[in-house]
């Protein structure tokens, strides 16, 4: 992806939306990226629409996106629908830039919607387990305690005590009272984060991210056709990969398939994760950030609990880590969650982030996941990266 | 396998028939999965295809170890329709090398200590209560030594 560029995003305060349904959300969030770009909606010449849960909450089973493109005016256009869990987002982002990439269209829209707050929270759950492959979902395979597991075992590799952990929440929950779409905007303290229920030991309410309603939409084109409109700053899209989780025993099990997918981002980018200066993580559960970030090699094994100690993934630091809040603080609509992460580092690329502004904003990457096929991995990992 | 559709209505989880032998060859219950004749993989659920391999027609029905180590747990305290939490979240490591998740049964995770490396066996067991009220059956894994005693 050479020459592809970010010129508009959108989004719409995540949270709870009772009055809207995920059309009108669409809708807002489609016309505040088309407002953003200063675009001529006529020239959009295709969407990919994400969503992931309208079948098993909605009954919308087939053909989300052509109602949702509908509800915003559009009709005629090829709309192709997006379902990878919660990964959607980004893999919606990723057909777009494609769709110009390839010469097909001009410019391409990418938006994604979530309706969860229904007001049956058991129902929601529900849903949520259908993301996890057929036999786990029959089991009742639970994402919180898969986490759990995880974030377990990563603690008695390196020695975390329960504050270690708690800490990313104190951080993130701190960034996102700085960002007016967060849906959680109360900053924890240690104390708050660590009394709080038990969901799934060792995690507790704070960290695990909130369900939410919400909307995020972005608009890509080629930067030179983008250079014939606008003079503004264009983040451009210099990676955008995709993969699978893989079956347990198949191929190189030392390394983490979100590992292998961040080097084939790099590799896409001709940079290095140390080029990287500020992150957007897939933290469902707050705590996973510390192994995300090890597994994007921005940071040593071992050593993520220490920087977030020491301020470097802080606001202000070398390597600000979720300066949106991240899941856990702005909430986690799963199909816009990826679209939501691609806003927030256009925004940031282009100084706009207000009071999370990250400085000297210059690479950006965002890992997106999603699902769970039988093994402990996500059934999808996305990981793109923009640069100014 | 492709009973999909039919597990939401079903007696019992997701791929029954093909997973779960109740007394293989009269030994009791066992997990069945399948395993390449050509590199030896073993896969659960079954795979048609081995995945390391990529050549079809190499996997056939393999009966698993009926015991395993707990390698890692969480109790579910916030539990989707139809199950009853507290329940437990675990994976079994089976000695041929492969890690299988399920239910612990047969021990309070309020009360009982669970210790990872301690020696779990299969069983069937109720999973959850099916919308119409009916018991849905799949497998779990309880303490070996109440195996033992009974
Ligand atoms: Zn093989």
């Amino acid at each position: 992806m050479d020459d592809i560029v970010v010129i508009g995003v959108g989004m719409i305060p995540f949270g709870k939306h009772q009055n809207l349904s995920i059309y009108d959300m669409g809708r807002q969030a489609i016309w505040n990226a088309i407002q953003d770009a200063d675009l001529d909606p006529r020239k959009i010449g295709h969407a990919y629409v994400s969503n992931s849960l309208a079948g098993p909450l909605q009954g919308l089973e087939n053909t989300r996106g052509q109602f949702v493109m509908r509800e915003a005016g559009f009709s005629g256009i090829g709309v192709t629908n997006v379902e990878n869990a919660c990964a959607s987002g980004t893999n919606a982002f990723r057909g777009a830039c494609l769709e110009v990439a390839s010469g097909a269209s001009d410019f391409a829209l990418a938006v994604g919607v979530e309706k969860m707050l229904i007001g049956d929270n058991v129902r929601t759950l529900g849903a949520i387990t259908g993301a996890a492959s057929p036999l786990y979902a029959s089991l009742g395979y639970q994402f919180t305690a898969g986490y759990a597991m995880k974030i377990k075992k990563y603690m008695a590799k390196y020695g975390l005590s329960r504050e270690d952990i708690a800490r990313v929440v104190v951080k993130n929950t701190y960034n996102g009272s700085l960002n007016p779409l967060a849906y959680q905007r109360t900053p924890r303290t240690l104390e708050e984060v660590l009394s709080a229920r038990l969901v799934a030991d060792p995690l507790t309410l704070y960290m695990c991210c909130p369900n939410s309603d919400g909307a995020a939409a972005a608009i890509v084109c080629r930067e030179r056709t983008a250079r014939q409109l606008t003079s503004r700053i264009l983040p451009r899209v210099v990676a955008c990969s995709l993969g699978s989780g893989r079956l347990p025993g198949t191929g190189d099990t030392s390394i983490s398939t979100t590992t292998l997918v961040a080097r084939s981002a790099y590799e896409a980018a001709s940079i290095g994760p140390a080029d990287i200066n500020f992150v957007e993580l897939h933290d469902a559960m707050a705590p996973a950030e510390l192994i995300e970030i090890e597994e994007l090699e921005v940071c040593q094994p071992g050593e993520a609990a220490i920087w977030l100690r020491e301020g470097v993934t802080s606001l202000g630091g070398k390597v600000p880590v979720s300066p949106s809040g991240g899941l856990a603080a702005r909430g986690h609509p799963v199909g816009a969650t990826g679209l939501a992460q691609v806003a927030e580092l256009v925004w940031q690329l282009r100084g706009e982030a207000g009071e999370r502004q990250v400085p000297e904003a210059k690479v950006g990457l965002a890992l997106n996941q999603g699902g769970r096929v039988d093994t402990e991995e996500a059934a999808a990992y996305c990981v793109t990266i923009l640069k100014r | 396998m492709g009973d999909n559709q039919k597990a939401a209505s079903s007696d019992v989880v997701y791929g029954w028939s093909d997973l779960f032998s109740p007394d293989e060859e009269g030994q009791g219950p066992a997990l069945v999965g399948s395993r390449c004749s050509t590199c030896g993989y073993i896969a659960f659920p079954s795979l048609q295809v081995c995945p390391t391999c990529l050549i079809a027609g190499t996997m056939s029905r393999h009966v698993l170890s009926r015991s395993g180590k707990l390698e890692n747990f969480s109790v579910v305290r916030q539990a989707p329709k139809g199950f009853q939490a507290p329940y437990i979240q675990a994976f079994i490591r089976l000695p041929e090398g492969l890690a299988i998740f399920t239910h612990l049964i047969g021990v309070d995770p309020d009360k009982d200590l669970i210790e990872i490396g301690t020696l779990w066996h299969v069983t069937a067991a109720v999973i959850k209560t099916r919308d119409d009220g009916q018991p849905l059956t799949g497998y779990a894994f309880a303490p070996a030594r109440e195996m033992i005693n009974g």
